[in-house]
Formats: structure tokens, C-alpha cells, sequence
């Protein structure tokens, strides 16, 4: 690990006819990082790595590689490979013809080329394709020649644009791990793009959460996870129920909530003062959900039960509330067959008032 | 079932009759005149090999196969060198408003009959033309074209040269472009792409472009009479000498056949090329 960053970005601006893409973003990045960018689509984050691999000139700011400014290289100039979406394999090359090209273009000696092509095609797996033709190959099959055709030149940062997109869900989590363990093995900075944010959380050890072009929180999985900094973060990762409210007193270490009927205990890490509009969030997986003649607790609501959504063994149940519709309540199955609701039911629910966060 | 054998018939069955009629009836017709004699000016079926024997023990029937071939060649190699910039600007770098123009203008010429064209370009390249003219003001000399191998490339060039850039042009312009950025992303300059990215991703186009100029050179008649002099005749005009001096319908048509053979010849060839999948030469 060196101490200067791998890339970094300053006041990084990028403007399409108009259109703001990425505005003012300041980043740096060390060496040896795993970054996750993550947001919706048009938020910016394909810009902001496109700006790094040089296909895309800011429109303002700089773009520094270990010390160097890069932003006026041309692109075949920096050392910056790029693992695509649709992986853009070259469909008149064989695996291993593709896996070589950036060695050919380096102009390294056969013998080396050869040593290397088949060093990391073994690692990835696909040293049996070295003759196949790219349309004969399968979408995670792709992915790893796209992998070692970027590795192969043994990069100090690979950026990675959505390159699980086009993977079928049982593959994406297979590669995940994989991608985890080479980025841990190879130390090289990986870059990577997605809008698949349980792909973030699980890979990366920073990630970057992007919206209209800006960075709304730069943090540990487990920051933007559990601690949002704001509104749109708190929307946009884990799935949080966010409700409006006004302090009513303060007791110490937490304070008083009124919203609508209700008060709650929420903690008060940002010191704030009575009569102030704030919003808290509770996620979703730390509601308890009680039948409606249960004793009254602290933070509890009454809720109809309204739909659920079943992913794997986790459900996601709706309720009706007096804060909107679509109060979000996350359970394992099991737990869930037991308590035996029906569309329509009539609960409560409530959470421990250290597990609620105050948005800033 | 029985009406979707019905649906398919009524579908398939008027082209394969066009080309019975209109090609292959004419064609067996052409193989079978080739046995044929002629008396007296006059055609007589017969079944004699003499034509083949005749044409085939000529001299001059190789030189003049030969220097059809070398000129089609020369023709598809020069029309497709001097059709790419222009394909490769279109298909990649201009814009869809300038492209839609300079699409228009690439189809206007076939407006205007091409022997027009070709009568025009005496005008501009005989001896007291335009260009003629134009250099004797600046102090050069007089330049030969008219009636020479430069002639006859340009009559071909007027000839196909929009068709050459409209089907480069079309295959480039098709090019996935992620592919070029990625040879870029991978240390490949500009140029260096355009060979090894941009040339195979567009092999098809090209190589048909190049086909379709081997094969309207190959049988052209006007670029190398009107403005190639005819005194180095080519296959084409063989064939009409032939036929207008001698009435020898029969021994034309064995030429006619030499060229027919050729040209599926170098079809094939050029599809097998084009279609070839990477990985099968290994």
C-alpha cells in the first residue's frame, strides 16, 4: 500500500448538452480499496467512472492516479481496464485472442504474452475455452474472459461497470464472492459500478451512494446501511420506513418524537433542539410486529396488514398506517407462517428506540 | 397444417419461379448454345466441342482473361482503399443530419444512366478536357487519361464507387461501439483500432463491397470501351467483338460461361471469407 491515493477526483464536473451528469464531486480513493458507486440510474456513477478510464473528458475539475494528474491522457494512455455491462468481448477473436489484446497492444514479447494469457485464464477459469469463439460461450463465461482480458495486464486499479448485470441471479452471487476474493488476493483497487446495492453492501469496503450527480454519503456498507446520512440514502439503501416529526423534549442521550398521534423515543445523536421539523427511520427488519391487543409499548404503531413480497426466505410485509401505505416490515418466513396474518388484520408495531436513527 | 403448407407455397414459390425462369432456364440455354454451331452466319444445334476447343487454344482469350481479372482486381482494391475514410468518417464520426445527406448524395448518381456518366468523364479527362486545360494554365504538360488504364479506373470508379462506400459505410456504421472504446480502454490508439477492431468488426461489409466491385468491373463493357480505348479489350468486349463480327453466338457464349465461373468463384470466395468464424483456423 502506497499513501497516495490511487485516483483521486477533484471538483469533478461533467455536463452533457445541458444536462448536469456528475457535479462537483470530490473523492479519494486509496490504494488496495474496494469503492462501490451505487445509485439509480442517471445518477451519475457510469459518468464518474467513464471520467476515470478517460472515455468520458470532465468538464471541470481534475482526475490525479497515484500522485499524476491523468484527466489529459488519452485514454489508451492511462492503465485504467474496464470490465463492461455487456462485457464487449471482441466477437471476431477467440477467448484467447481477446484475453491477449491489451498485452498485443502493449507489445510485450510472444513468450511473455503466451506465459501470461494462460496464467490468468487458468485463474479464472476458463484456460479450456482458449479456443472457443466468443458466440459460443455462455454470459458467465463471457464475464470471466472479460475479467482475465483486464487482469491480464496487471492493472493497480480495475474499474468495473455493472459487470454482474447480465448475470442470472444464481451466477451474480457466485462471482460476488469470487470478485471479493481476487480484489482481496490481487490488492488491486477495484472501482466498481452498480445499481444493485446488496451487491455493493457484500463486496465492496466503501461505498460511494450517488444521486443527481452528487456523492450523498461516502461510507462503510455498514454506515450507509444502518446510519444514513440523509433523506435519499435512507430511501435508496436497505429498506427503511422514514417518518416526519417535531422534537418534543429532550431526555438526555434521546428524545421525544410527536408524529401525528404518536410520540416516539428516538436517539438524539445530532443534538437537536425542541420544536425542530426532523425525520428518523426505522428499517425494516427491526420492526416486531404484535397482535393489536397487546400491552402499550414505547414506539408502536397500529398498522392493517395490506401485502407481502417473498424474496428467498425473507418476506416483506406491507402495512397501512397512519404515515402512508407502505409501512415495510421484513421477516424470515418461518417467522412469519406463525404468526398466521391475513390481508386486513389489525396490529401493532413497534422497535427498540436505539435501533431508530435521526436523519441530519 | 395444410393451409400454412398453403401460405408458405403462395410465399416461396414466385421468387424460385423468377429465377427459374429468368436465370436458370437462360443460363442452361447459354450452357447449351456453347455446343452448338454457327453456318453461314447463321446458328445451328449441334453438339460439338469445337467452341471449347477454339477458345480455349486461343492466345489471346487468356491474355484478355487475365487483364479482365487484374483490372477488376486492381478496380475492387483501389474503389474499396479510396471508398474507407469516407465509410469510416460516415459510419462513425458525422453526424445524423450530415450523414442523411451525404447518404442522398451517394445515391444521386445512380440518377443518371451510367453511360452518361461515363460519356461526361470524356469531357472532363481527354487530352483537350477540363483537366487538360487546367493544367496546360499552370504550366504541366499534357497528361494522358482518356484511353488509358487511369480511364478505365475511373469509368469503373463512376460506376460503383457510391456502392462501395454505402455498403462499407452501412457495416461500419453498425459497429458496437462499447468494442472500440474498449480496444481504446485496452492501450489501442486511434489508429491501431480502426485495423483491429474497426476492419474485422466490418468484414462483412467491406468484403461484399469489394465483391460487388470485382464482380461489375469484371463484367463491365463501358468503363473499358468508352473511356479505356478498347485497344485493350477485356472479356466483355470480347464477347460483343464476337458476336458483331463473326455472329459466333456459340463461341461467345463459351466466353460468357469463362466469366459466369469466375464470378460464382469469387463470390464463394468472398462469402467464406466474410462468414468465416474466429477460432476455425485453429
Amino acid at each position: 500500500m502506497t499513501s497516495t491515493p490511487a485516483i483521486e477526483l477533484r471538483n469533478i464536473s461533467k455536463i452533457f448538452n445541458g444536462t448536469t451528469a456528475v457535479s462537483d464531486v470530490n473523492l479519494s480513493i486509496s490504494d488496495g480499496e474496494f469503492i462501490a458507486f451505487i445509485g439509480p440510474s442517471g445518477c451519475g456513477k457510469t459518468t464518474t467512472l467513464r471520467m476515470i478510464a478517460g472515455l468520458e473528458q470532465p468538464t471541470a475539475g481534475e482526475i490525479a492516479s497515484y500522485g499524476k494528474r491523468v484527466d489529459q491522457l488519452k485514454p489508451w494512455e492511462r492503465d485504467t481496464p474496464l470490465v463492461w455491462q455487456n462485457f464487449a468481448l471482441f466477437p471476431f477473436m477467440s477467448v484467447a485472442e481477446n484475453v491477449a489484446f491489451g498485452l498485443k497492444m502493449m507489445r510485450l514479447p510472444e513468450a511473455e504474452i503466451k506465459k501470461r494469457i494462460a496464467e490468468w485464464m487458468e485463474r479464472v477459469g476458463i484456460l479450456q475455452l482458449r479456443d472457443r469463439a466468443i458466440s459460443q460461450l455462455s454470459g458467465g463465461q463471457k464475464q470471466r474472459v472479460a475479467l482475465a482480458r483486464a487482469l491480464v495486464t496487471q492493472p493497480r486499479i480495475l474499474l468495473l461497470d455493472e459487470p454482474l448485470g447480465a448475470l442470472d441471479a444464481h451466477l451474480r452471487i457466485k462471482m460476488q464472492s469470487e470478485l471479493k476474493t481476487l480484489q482481496q488476493e490481487t490488492g488491486i483497487t477495484f472501482i466498481y459500478v452498480t445499481h444493485n446495492q446488496s451487491e455493493a453492501l457484500a463486496m465492496a469496503n466503501l461505498v460511494a451512494v450517488m444521486n443527481e450527480g452528487r456523492i450523498q454519503q461516502l461510507g462503510s456498507p455498514n454506515q450507509v446501511y444502518r446510519a444514513p446520512s440523509n433523506r435519499f440514502v435512507a430511501q435508496f439503501v436497505g429498506m427503511n420506513n422514514l417518518i416526519d416529526g417535531e422534537v418534543a423534549a429532550i431526555d438526555g442521550e434521546h428524545c421525544m418524537i410527536r408524529a401525528g398521534s404518536n410520540s416516539f423515543s428516538v436517539p438524539a445523536a445530532n443534538k437537536p433542539s425542541p420544536g425542530d421539523k426532523v425525520t428518523f427511520i426505522i428499517s425494516a427488519d427491526l420492526v416486531a410486529i404484535e397482535s393489536a391487543e397487546a400491552p402499550q409499548r414505547e414506539n408502536q404503531i397500529a398498522a392493517t396488514f395490506r401485502g407481502e413480497e417473498f424474496i428467498g426466505s425473507v418476506v416483506t410485509m406491507f402495512f397501512e398506517t397512519e404515515y402512508g401505505a407502505e409501512f415495510k416490515v421484513q421477516q424470515q418466513q418461518r417467522a412469519v407462517q406463525k404468526l398466521g396474518l391475513k390481508f386486513g388484520d389489525r396490529v401493532n408495531l413497534s422497535w427498540t428506540a436505539n435501533d431508530s436513527f435521526m436523519l441530519l | 397444417m395444410r393451409r400454412l403448407n398453403a401460405f408458405f407455397a403462395t410465399i416461396t414459390v414466385p421468387p424460385i419461379l423468377w429465377q427459374v425462369i429468368f436465370f436458370l432456364v437462360p443460363l442452361i440455354f447459354l450452357v447449351v448454345m456453347t455446343f452448338w454451331s454457327v453456318q453461314n452466319y447463321r446458328l445451328k444445334p449441334d453438339f460439338t466441342f469445337t467452341n471449347w476447343q477454339k477458345v480455349l487454344a486461343a492466345g489471346y482469350f487468356y491474355d484478355i482473361y487475365l487483364r479482365t481479372f487484374l483490372y477488376a482486381a486492381a478496380a475492387t482494391v483501389i474503389t474499396s482503399i479510396v471508398a474507407f475514410p469516407v465509410s469510416l468518417f460516415l459510419g462513425l464520426n458525422a453526424g445524423p443530419r450530415f450523414r442523411i445527406v451525404a447518404i442522398f448524395l451517394l445515391i444521386c448518381p445512380f440518377f443518371t444512366s451510367y453511360l452518361v456518366r461515363t460519356y461526361s468523364w470524356q469531357v472532363i479527362i481527354s487530352d483537350n478536357g477540363i483537366i487538360n486545360t487546367m493544367l496546360g494554365a499552370v504550366g504541366i504538360g499534357q497528361v494522358a487519361m482518356l484511353n488509358t488504364f487511369v480511364g478505365t479506373m475511373i469509368g469503373y470508379a463512376t460506376f460503383f464507387l457510391p456502392l462501395v462506400i454505402l455498403l462499407q459505410f452501412a457495416s461500419i456504421a453498425a459497429i458496437d461501439r462499447d468494442l472500440i472504446q474498449a480496444a481504446h480502454n485496452l492501450r489501442c490508439g486511434r489508429l491501431r483500432t480502426i485495423f483491429a477492431v474497426v476492419v474485422p468488426s466490418a468484414k462483412v461489409g467491406l468484403t461484399v463491397g469489394a465483391a460487388f466491385a470485382f464482380i461489375l468491373a469484371f463484367g463491365d463493357f463501358v468503363a473499358p470501351s468508352l473511356l479505356g480505348g478498347g485497344r485493350s479489350p477485356t472479356l466483355s468486349i470480347l464477347i460483343i467483338d464476337t458476336v458483331k463480327s463473326a455472329s459466333d453466338w456459340p463461341r461467345a457464349s463459351v466466353v460468357a460461361m469463362a466469366m459466369i465461373v469466375t464470378m460464382m468463384g469469387v463470390i464463394f470466395a468472398a462469402l467464406t471469407f466474410a462468414y468465416r468464424k474466429p477460432g476455425e483456423t485453429h
